[in-house]
């Protein structure tokens, strides 16, 4: 009696833990929540005005801010860059050399037009002490 | 007892509270929005501690079948859910304006918001079983089964591509000591207030035993 019961919990879990990996590791294959730009390249001429999700580090000095909140930026993973074009919000932590994600049209002209700007967050937490004292400390910070 | 449990959870809750709007210091590149991750943290290593006491009261339970394992697995189900809703709220006010949204569904996030469903599904069989131990048994199950998306959930952050930091571990920044010291006064308040919390709901659900059995003696 409890050994019947203790091999069908056995069974269900192993069976659940089966389906989970499949589940996980079809993800992991095929689906990826971001291109990189080497990607990105690697996918042209299909690509283009396909809704893609695009990763890269925002490349120093080409930030430009137009009119009306027209935001213009590269970024590059070290293999390309790609030439982005925005309008909307801005993260408060986008600036130079950060990890930008953007979503939107990648087209013939070689610019992708993003309608979603996100900004990957530093892993490393520091304190305001370290940035005054420190002269290695990041640049620009707004606080 | 007790009641000096309770005192002492909500005075170190006070502490931790102060640690991580005074005693920490502000991140320079998020501002204040980052002293978020302490409470992040806190509700969040509440809910996995909650889940795996789920899993473990759950196999107990087809196991013994004593009703206690039952109670400990559905009250603490029950706590685990309202910490890893603060967990999201938390999170997603922090990513406003961090990421430049309230949510986004990079691997974690995902796994994260499936886990949270699952939870409540299986509140959900649990409440509706109410003094049927068939169904008991068969929530009971689905607690086990549910427990496979939590470490997917740790996993996915460091495995696959997402947008969520890893700030501990492998292939993380880390943080500072102020940092570490309020995170881990806050780690203790929270998990004071989970056994706080458990022992009071556990007790509930024992009177409410109790009392189902007058009313059955009485009619």
């Amino acid at each position: 009696m409890l050994k019947g019961k203790l091999k069908f919990i056995i069974a269900i879990g192993a069976i659940a833990f089966a389906g989970a990996y499949l589940v996980y590791g079809g993800v992991k294959e095929t689906m990826v929540y971001y291109l990189t730009v080497e990607e990105l390249h690697a996918r042209v001429p299909d690509v283009y005005g396909e809704r893609v999700r695009v990763s890269g580090n925002v490349i120093p000095g080409t930030i430009k801010h137009g009119a009306d909140g027209a935001l213009e930026f590269s970024i590059t993973d070290g293999g390309g860059a790609v030439n982005v074009n925005y309008n909307g919000i801005v993260p408060d932590v986008f600036k130079d050399d950060v990890e930008a994600v953007v979503e939107g049209v990648y087209s013939e002209s070689g610019i992708f037009q993003a309608d979603i700007l996100l900004a990957k967050c530093p892993t490393k937490y520091e304190s305001t002490d370290v940035l005054y004292n420190d002269q290695g400390a990041p640049q620009g910070a707004s606080y | 007892m007790r009641r000096a449990l309770t005192i002492a959870t909500f005075l170190l809750l006070a502490v931790a509270a102060y640690m991580a709007l005074v005693y920490a210091p502000t991140e320079p590149l998020m501002g204040h929005v980052q002293r978020l991750f302490y409470f992040h943290m806190g509700t969040v290593w509440v809910a996995t501690v909650a889940f795996i006491i789920v899993f473990v009261a759950s196999i107990m339970y087809l196991w013994k079948q004593t009703r206690g394992w039952d109670i400990l697995a559905y009250c603490s189900a029950e706590i685990g859910v309202v910490f890893l809703t603060i967990t999201i709220l938390t999170g997603a006010i922090w990513a406003k304006p961090i990421w430049g949204t309230w949510w986004t569904w990079d691997p974690q996030l995902t796994t994260t918001f499936i886990l949270w469903i699952l939870y409540i599904v299986y509140l959900i069989l649990r409440s509706s079983a109410g003094t049927s131990t068939r169904r008991a048994k068969f929530a009971a199950v689905f607690g086990i089964i549910a427990f496979i998306d939590l470490p997917l959930v740790y996993l996915s952050v460091r495995v696959m591509r997402g947008i969520s930091p890893v700030v501990f571990g492998p292939g993380g920044g880390g943080i500072e000591p102020g940092m570490m010291h309020a995170l881990l006064v806050n780690l203790a308040a929270c998990s004071l207030l989970f056994i706080v919390l458990l022992l009071e709901r556990m007790d509930l659900e024992k009177m409410g035993d109790v009392l189902a059995r007058l009313r059955t003696r009485e009619g």
